[in-house]
């Protein structure tokens, strides 16, 4: 189990520095060069080139930085509003608890392709709509898992100490309920991210997300199937980078949430 | 020819030995008591007894039942005797039933399992045997789920099940745990009765001595996986000659005669040691009072000291 | 049991009226006047004003919600803007493939999940065991579109035995159906890898449980006992992540109706989105939702049928 973490670490490790890497630098062209088109793997291009004649090495690179940056944004955004959401509903309770509860089971029935796609239709395809989209769908699960590990806490001695004290819920909130539901969010917005990725990669592939030219490991999919009997190579790279980095934060929220929590190392498979 | 004869029977873990040698035999519809607190060994000599014992234990020694080793049996081979000669019930009885199915057909599944009957005639013991161990209203309780029915109830339930093809052999691992003081003695007596009536051995597992005397002819004391003291078990309980036996029969609650003064209720200092630090000789030496030295270098032969009755200590007289 | 059964459908219909309300609001409310939207920012006043009028777009926003809610309920979703038909002509046009492929992908998905999973926990701890889970877990990593790719390089480029994509029609049924192999595969792996994991640590957990223990002393077979008594009450978590499942094949098949080009709905809800034909968008988008919904009503109902516990009050 902590083999399986510190190999999620270091391939996650290994996506975050090809994507701030490839802002700076990067091994081959990504220009448009026909001449160049489909070339073998060489020293210059040590990956080849693509249908227009670009360093595939440089595109899968720079997909990367769309793959961080829908995820930071979408997780970010879910993450944030999803335990506003969750800590409200435990400090409140009530209906307001029950209302946030059933907006999140309401929400379930949009899959993140179905949001992407009623915002597709009205504002047209962006890479926001697709952070939106991603964004919507990780909403109802923080929500969720916040109010879960809010409530075990709020039902602690010292926190019922606090508040025949007097203190407000709001402080009580800050000051006790957040720093102790902090580990669980963070295991959860590492998993969340390997979703976030592969939703990112699904929605590009279709057209949804990244738009062109901005390199993405979802579109240069879409564009290598249109080429498969020419050059099945390129639909293999893009893929592999998905794998890698979805495995990779998989494999750390298994790692983070066996080191959070001691009681469930061994038990789940 | 006994019911069952064990002998030498010996379970390792890759910890230490947790059984450590264990002879005894049983007669057709005789009740036995073992006695002992948990880590005793007690609760895996009656696993040995069903081929259950837990993953990671070896086992040695022979056990013969009905006259046939039963020790190197499959597990395919063990399926034959569980169930249909040799039946067992178990301390949580909430927790012992299928929650999803009907306490009649987990009645009915032993019989069907084991004899080839017709449904109906299954369903026909099965009322049998929920009458027999007294359930109320048992006609409706045969279609409840284990959920609607209380302690005492499912624990009879369990009992029926257990009885479904009329064992030889009756297996009760503290039954009475979960159970209060009323319903504890009324199960008790149930099963007490049961085996008087249907000729059948029973082997009543318990840290209770009261439970065993209410129940038991004979009793066996097991600490640290050694058999410690053996004998008749009113004998034993009024006269024990082990220290360990001592022990636990003054640790043992008794009702306060009214006006006497609230006494702390005398216990055996110290606690049972893990497996791995189990004490070579005696396994008693470090938590006895009447400890010498020789005590904890070599284990006291088992020696008789009176009428069908043996100890295991160099110290007490017996 | 009726108790029961009343309360659940009270809530299906409420969660159903919610989701229309969420859809009607996005694609209506949202984008200010959908009929610009339609139209393109370089069309005329009149065009414009034309096209209000013909979607009845002047009407105040609760009527035409009623209004559009009311159709729906008899079964009409409006007129395709772009095909020019009834859009719900249009769905039972391509409802069959779309209905095909997540049936199939469901039942292989849920049959090789629960085999592979009961396999693995009766090998626990074993080379058979660890082979199962080091799969599985490489499974979830993976995209359903890139491992549906992988497979037409495979088993179309490479080996030419099967068609890369595209749908022949139900005319020859071997022929579809051969169409159909490789988005049903595509659209199960990743499934069944997340299920059989959940499938195994269940009839794990529950193996350990005391009344699996009471099987055994009844003298039952191994066999017997995972059947009768372990597999039913290690349902209960597989049934809850197959209900989560479902909403990840619906979007699914969208996904790969596209990657394989099957004339399903999937495919339709993209044509839609490419000529601006929001009300075909929308009644698609309701009707995926919808589908999602009752799903997961259906698997409130077979927890009740698994669990006699829950079918009280």
């Amino acid at each position: 189990m902590r083999v399986n973490g510190a190999i999620g670490g270091a391939l996650v490790g290994l996506v975050a520095l090809t994507a701030a890497v490839s802002v700076v630098w990067l091994p081959g062209s990504t220009g448009i060069d026909v001449a160049a088109k489909f070339a073998e793997p060489s020293p210059a291009n040590l990956l080849g080139t693509d249908q227009l004649g670009r360093d595939v090495l440089s595109l899968l690179m720079q997909g990367a930085q769309a793959s961080v940056l829908v995820a930071l944004l979408s997780v970010g955004i879910g993450a944030s509003l999803g335990t506003a959401l969750g800590l409200l509903a435990a400090a409140r309770g009530g209906w307001a608890e029950e209302g946030v509860m059933r907006l999140a089971d309401l929400a379930f029935a949009f899959p993140a392709l179905l949001f992407a796609i009623m915002l597709a239709a009205v504002f047209g395809p962006s890479l926001s709509n697709a952070v939106l989209a991603i964004a919507f769908i990780m909403v109802p699960i923080f929500a969720r898992v916040a109010r879960a590990s809010a409530n075990q806490i709020w039902a602690r001695e010292y926190v019922q100490a606090a508040i025949a004290a007097g203190r407000s819920r709001l402080g009580i909130t800050l000051d006790h309920i957040l720093p102790n539901i902090a580990a669980v969010l963070v295991v959860q917005a590492t998993i969340e991210f390997a979703i976030a990725i592969l939703a990112e990669a699904a929605l590009s592939y279709l057209g949804l997300g990244v738009q062109p030219p901005t390199p993405s490991w979802g579109r240069m999919l879409a564009e290598a199937q249109t080429l498969l009997y020419l050059a099945p190579q390129l639909a293999i790279w893009p893929g592999l980078c998905i794998v890698v980095a979805v495995l990779g934060f998989n494999l750390l929220g298994d790692g983070l949430r066996d080191w959070a929590d001691p009681r469930l190392r061994g038990l789940r498979a | 020819m006994s019911l069952l004869a064990v002998r030498d029977l010996r379970v390792d873990f890759p910890a230490g030995t947790a059984l450590r040698g264990l002879s005894f035999d049983l007669e057709r519809g005789e009740r036995l008591g073992v006695a002992g607190e948990s880590g005793s060994g007690k609760t895996l000599a009656a696993l040995a007894l069903m081929g259950m014992l837990p993953e990671g234990a070896r086992a040695s020694g022979e056990i013969l039942f009905d006259g046939h080793p039963v020790s190197s049996l499959s597990e395919t081979g063990w399926t034959a005797l569980r169930g249909r000669r040799i039946a067992m019930i178990f301390q949580e009885p909430m927790s012992a039933l299928n929650p999803l199915q009907q306490i009649g057909r987990q009645i009915t599944e032993t019989i069907l399992w084991h004899e080839a009957v017709t449904r109906a005639e299954a369903a026909r013991r099965a009322l049998a045997l929920m009458t027999e161990v007294g359930m109320p209203d048992p006609e409706a309780r045969l279609r409840m789920y284990p959920h609607a029915l209380s302690g005492g109830q499912r624990q009879r339930a369990l009992i029926a099940m257990a009885l479904a093809c009329n064992p030889d052999l009756l297996l009760a691992d503290e039954p009475t745990t979960a159970l209060d003081a009323t319903r504890t003695v009324q199960v008790l007596d149930l099963l007490r009765k049961l085996a008087q009536t249907r000729g059948m051995a029973l082997m009543l597992i318990s840290h209770d001595l009261a439970a065993i005397e209410r129940v038991s002819e004979r009793v066996l004391v097991l600490y640290g996986g050694d058999l410690m003291e053996a004998g008749p078990a009113g004998a034993v309980l009024a006269d024990p000659a082990h220290p360990y036996t001592q022990g636990l029969i003054a640790a043992r609650p008794r009702p306060r005669p009214p006006g006497t003064p609230r006494r702390a209720l005398p216990t055996i200092p110290g606690t049972v040691p893990g497996l791995a630090n189990l004490p070579q000789g005696c396994r008693f030496y470090g938590r006895c009072a009447q400890a010498v030295p020789g005590c904890a270098d070599a284990r006291p032969a088992l020696r008789q000291t009176g009428e069908g009755r043996v100890l295991r200590c160099v110290r007490a007289l017996g | 049991m009726t108790l029961f059964l009343l309360r659940k459908l009270g809530t299906l219909a409420a969660t159903l009226i919610a989701v229309s309300v969420i859809v009607f609001a996005v694609m209506n409310v949202l984008p200010g006047d959908p009929a610009l939207v339609m139209l393109g920012l370089d069309s005329t006043p009149d065009a414009q004003a034309a096209l209000r009028e013909a979607l009845g777009l002047n009407a105040p926003v609760h009527i035409r919600y009623l209004d559009w809610a009311g159709a729906v309920l008899q079964g009409d979703f409006g007129v395709s803007y772009s095909f020019d038909i009834p859009v719900g002509d249009l769905i039972a046009e391509r409802l069959p493939m779309t209905l095909a492929l997540a049936f199939m992908a469901t039942l292989l998905t849920v049959t090789t999940a629960l085999a592979l999973g009961v396999f693995a926990a009766a090998r626990h701890g074993r080379i058979a065991d660890w082979g199962v889970m080091a799969i599985s877990q490489l499974g979830i990593a993976l995209p359903a579109f890139w491992l549906a790719i992988l497979l037409v390089i495979l088993f179309a480029v490479t080996l030419r035995l099967l068609p890369p994509g595209g749908f022949p029609g139900w005319e020859d049924p071997g022929a579809a159906l051969t169409a159909l192999i490789l988005p049903t595969v595509s659209l199960t792996l990743v499934q069944a890898a997340i299920l059989a994991r959940v499938t195994r640590s269940s009839v794990l957990e529950v193996m350990r449980l005391d009344y699996a223990r009471t099987a055994r002393a009844k003298g039952l077979s191994r066999g017997a006992i995972l059947r009768r008594h372990v597999l039913p009450n290690a349902l209960i978590p597989i049934v809850t992540i197959i209900g989560l499942q479902i909403a990840n094949l619906v979007t699914g098949t969208i996904v790969i109706e596209n990657v394989f080009y099957l004339p399903g709905l999937g495919r339709l809800i993209f044509q839609s989105i490419a000529n601006r034909d929001l009300p075909t968008v929308q009644a698609l988008v309701l009707f995926f939702a919808a589908v999602v919904v009752v799903a997961n009503f259906l698997v409130d109902l077979a927890y009740a049928a698994i669990d006699p516990r829950l079918r009280t009050g």
